[in-house]
């Protein structure tokens, strides 16, 4: 159940028809409908190796079968990619964490104050709060960087998501009525041997404030600890 | 590569014939007695043509300019595409903020119970989602996903996204966390957890029956693997 | 030498230097190829027979489709067309719709448009993402003839940072005969491909604007754009046949325009070269060997199993030597859509069976103000001509004459002798 994935998959034809039709060539077709470099798959959110640090995770234009298609997998540099980070509880950016690349190199700026008047659906990039930059690394390669405590990698890696999608369409469509989804070892996780574009940042706590309470208390759900709340967005360059 | 670059490329090659004849035992290449932050070549400190160290940052000389629009927006797992149930609501969902989807709750209470609804004519029964293990009830659960969806992440405690045998949750995901059997349980779980479990004559729907299989998630920065090879 | 006067009035002499392209013209290195086959390799095996993995359905069928643009193989659109509707009768109502929109894109590519059209009204109406399902509405009403239905999409779609909209809108200007503003979009839709750093993107505006420039008669754009696609795409067909038009029609170099597509023909087995082929042999004045390809051409149409997807070349073929059946074709054609273009193939044919006066008619209402494609504004000339109508003749012949790098020596000394 992994968020617009499938939209990318099906548009990811389009992707691949948009290389030209030679047949009968009175007229070039039009490539399909072409978005899916700014789809996001997954977002991940977990305290580093380090305790003190918090590691975010965005991977995108995914599923990538092995091979050219993964060694030709590339950002998008009209998309700028961000990590919103709500630290008082009310569901707005409070820090924003971007990531566009240029040529070969992914620049990451932030964690960056977002005031009201910038909160919302359009951004500018930070520029005054460049935090540091790496090498986009490419299939076999795995290059990382550090600057002011925080760590960055851009890539290809393998997808860690799994999930029985080719079951869950036939679930959702009442076709596997009235089993549902498959019992361990006869259900298969559609993505063990794909891989997607992952853009990771670690960043030290201590660069995200203090975190507000849990929002679960306002559902009666207490005893939660503190925390941010954390997503993903992509955004095009207008 | 462009004309300025090959232009900068051959005067460096110039220069370092010239200067190579008075260097002496330069061999790290330096040859450049004084260098400048306006010479077109990298030497010195610098990190970049003219750029970095005691010039200004690399990053000044690219272009960041320009005004992003959002095109997709995700906070926890599956959300967007699990319930907003077509493509339209979809597109809206990854247009808006997160803190204005409040008309977006009804319309995850209806598919929420659409689900049910598919599985129980396909087994000639009525069918509706039961308050589940977390005690909330059908509007409050859909609440909770369409009005703050955002992965929780907690900075001073163990992140995971439902860990059952300690009982804590939502306090980040990491990439081992099973979401989606986490997500159908909540879904399909009922107030045991276990409605749907595939047990006693129920359909399985609280677990897709995969796990992260031969993936390795104990690796250091940047923690994911590296891609599968051909 | 028959045609010697055609060689010397070649537009230019100095555009092509086969150092820039025959390092692509190997016939050993297909990247992109290798990658289709690849990729169906590797989606297939996830795929048994009895299973209903729709994820892997939709991978699989896009390889097909990329095999089919590779090799020109008939067989592998139809494997996609029938993956596609596999995908369709498995997927969840959620996920039908894109399913829905590549087979329509297929459907188009083998010149189904009826059909394709209403799967996407279909497919629009119900749960789809409507943009999506719209930008291709539009693209079936163009191949329809229905221009009223696709202006209002146009309108509907209006976004100008959006490169889908861009593309249509740079074809809605083409067939309005605004030449101009319909390279100016395709180089705005250039420019964004080239910001976001998109390989396909690239790759599919630069040869559409080397087309585009051809038309406008900038000869030596066009050539270098279908070099920047070569840059990016070392085996693509479409560029290099581009290529060796351009050795023809502009350079009068026919033998190095025969060399190009000998290459070609060896991996991109499509009936289209054999009739650029036999028109090469014509201009050499080598009518046995045009004779032959020509054959070579309709044998290849005919064993290839591709519906109506050559009816227009075939029309053009048949109009001299089998006029009936040619008629019969084009009244055919026209129904699967009528566009100006299908109209003027009618015409043509109506005149070859000596009705100069239905030829008329059909050309008045149907083709006249509603198309600028040369080989329209010739047909037109052509019934003008056999209806006595020598004024209009004469103002189409100048235009025409504008148009001759598009058209072809050729079909340049019969406008002159129009």
């Amino acid at each position: 159940m992994k968020k617009t994935k499938f939209y990318a998959l099906l548009g990811g034809v389009g992707i691949l028809a948009a290389s030209i039709f030679l047949i009968a060539a009175d007229h070039i077709d039009s490539p399909s409908v072409a978005n899916s470099t700014s789809d996001i798959a997954d977002l991940y959110a977990f305290e580093g190796d380090n305790p003190n640090n918090t590691v975010f995770v965005a991977t995108m234009q995914g599923p990538l079968s092995p091979g050219s298609v993964t060694e030709n997998a590339i950002f998008d540099e009209d998309v700028l990619v961000e990590f919103n980070i709500d630290n008082t509880g009310d569901f707005k950016e409070d820090l924003v964490i971007q990531a566009i690349r240029r040529d070969s190199v992914m620049y990451f700026f932030g964690p960056s104050v977002v005031s009201e008047a910038q909160q919302g659906l359009n951004s500018e990039i930070y520029i005054d709060d460049f935090a540091g930059q790496v090498e986009v690394s490419e299939e076999g390669e795995t290059i990382t960087s550090s600057n002011n405590g925080m760590t960055f990698f851009a890539g290809p890696r393998r997808d860690p998501f799994y999930f029985d999608f080719n079951q869950f369409n036939e679930v959702v469509s009442g076709n596997a009525a009235p089993a549902g989804f498959l019992p361990e070892g006869q259900a298969s996780d559609f993505f063990a041997n794909l891989n997607v574009l992952a853009i990771v940042v670690e960043v030290p706590n201590s660069l995200l404030g203090d975190a507000p309470s849990h929002v679960a208390g306002a559902v009666g759900i207490n005893g939660l600890p503190n925390a941010y709340n954390v997503w993903v967005t992509t955004k095009r360059k207008q | 590569m462009n004309l300025r670059y090959i232009k900068i490329t051959v005067l460096a090659l110039c220069l370092g014939v010239f200067f190579t004849q008075c260097a002496d035992d330069d061999d790290n290449g330096n040859v450049i007695e004084q260098a400048t932050c306006d010479d077109g070549i990298m030497n010195g400190d610098e990190e970049g043509v003219d750029c970095g160290g005691s010039c200004i940052p690399c990053v000044l000389t690219v272009d960041f300019s320009g005004t992003y629009r959002q095109q997709d927006i995700m906070g926890r797992p599956g959300i967007n595409t699990v319930f907003s149930g077509t493509d339209m609501v979809k597109n809206n969902f990854n247009a808006s903020v997160v803190s204005d989807r409040a008309d977006f709750q009804p319309i995850f209470e209806n598919t929420l119970e659409a689900y049910h609804d598919v599985y129980g004519s396909a087994l000639g029964v009525d069918l509706d989602y039961e308050t589940n293990i977390l005690g909330l009830d059908a509007p409050t659960f859909t609440t909770v996903l369409a009005q703050f969806d955002a992965l929780q992440v907690a900075p001073n405690a163990e992140t995971t996204y439902f860990n059952p045998n300690t009982g804590i949750a939502l306090t980040g995901r990491t990439l081992n966390d099973d979401v989606i059997d986490v997500s159908l349980t909540l879904m399909f779980g009922g107030m045991s957890g276990t409605r749907f479990d595939g047990n006693n004559g129920t359909p399985q729907l609280t677990s897709d029956g995969v796990g992260p299989g031969d993936r390795d998630f104990g690796l250091p920065f940047p923690y994911l693997e590296t891609p599968v090879t051909q | 030498m028959f045609t010697l006067i055609a060689c010397k009035e070649a537009v230019n002499k100095d555009i092509t230097h086969m150092e820039d392209y025959n390092q692509y013209l190997s016939t050993t290195h297909l990247p992109s190829y290798e990658e289709a086959i690849s990729e169906k390799t590797f989606w297939s095996s996830r795929l048994t027979k009895d299973t209903s993995g729709i994820g892997d359905i939709a991978p699989l069928a896009g390889a097909y489709e990329k095999l089919f643009a590779e090799t020109g193989e008939v067989q592998y659109l139809r494997n996609a067309e029938i993956l596609y509707k596999k995908g369709i009768s498995k997927a969840a109502v959620q996920y039908r719709d894109g399913f829905e929109r590549g087979l329509a894109h297929n459907l188009i590519s083998q010149h189904r448009f009826s059909e394709a059209d209403s799967i996407l009204q279909k497919s629009y109406k119900g749960v789809s993402h409507k943009r999506a399902s719209q930008l291709m509405l539009f693209d079936a009403a163009m191949e329809l003839g229905k221009y009223k239905e696709a202006y209002g999409l146009l309108n509907a779609l209006k976004d100008m940072s959006d490169i889908n909209y861009l593309i249509r809108l740079s074809k809605w200007s083409d067939y309005k005969g605004d030449l101009d503003s319909a390279i100016k979009y395709m180089e705005m839709a250039r420019d964004m491909a080239e910001s976001m750093d998109n390989v396909p993107l690239k790759i599919w505006t630069y040869s559409n604007l080397g087309d585009y420039y051809g038309h406008a008669g900038r000869v030596a754009d066009a050539y270098q754009y279908y070099l920047k696609t070569l840059e990016l795409q070392p085996d693509n067909a479409y560029v290099k046949k581009g290529i060796a038009w351009i050795a023809y029609a502009a350079e009068g170099n026919a033998s190095e325009a025969h060399r190009i597509l000998d290459t070609l023909m060896q991996n991109h087995r499509i009936p289209d070269y054999h009739l650029l082929k036999a028109e090469l042999y014509h201009f050499q004045g080598d009518k046995e060997n045009a004779e032959k390809e020509e054959a070579a051409f309709i044998k290849s149409v005919k064993e290839g199993d591709y519906g109506a997807m050559y009816n227009t070349y075939l029309i053009e073929l048949y109009v001299d030597t089998n006029p009936t059946k040619a008629l019969e074709i084009a009244k055919q054609e026209v129904g699967n859509r009528a566009t100006p273009e299908t109209y003027q193939l009618l015409a043509l044919a109506q005149l070859k069976n000596g009705m100069k006066q239905e030829a008329l008619a059909t050309i008045q209402n149907h083709v006249v103000g509603k198309t600028f494609e040369p080989a329209a504004q010739f047909t037109t000339a052509l019934i003008y001509k056999a209806n006595g109508m020598d004024k209009e003749v004469k103002e189409l012949k100048k235009e025409l004459l504008t148009a001759s790098f598009e058209v072809g020596p050729m079909k340049t000394q019969e406008i002159k002798s129009l």
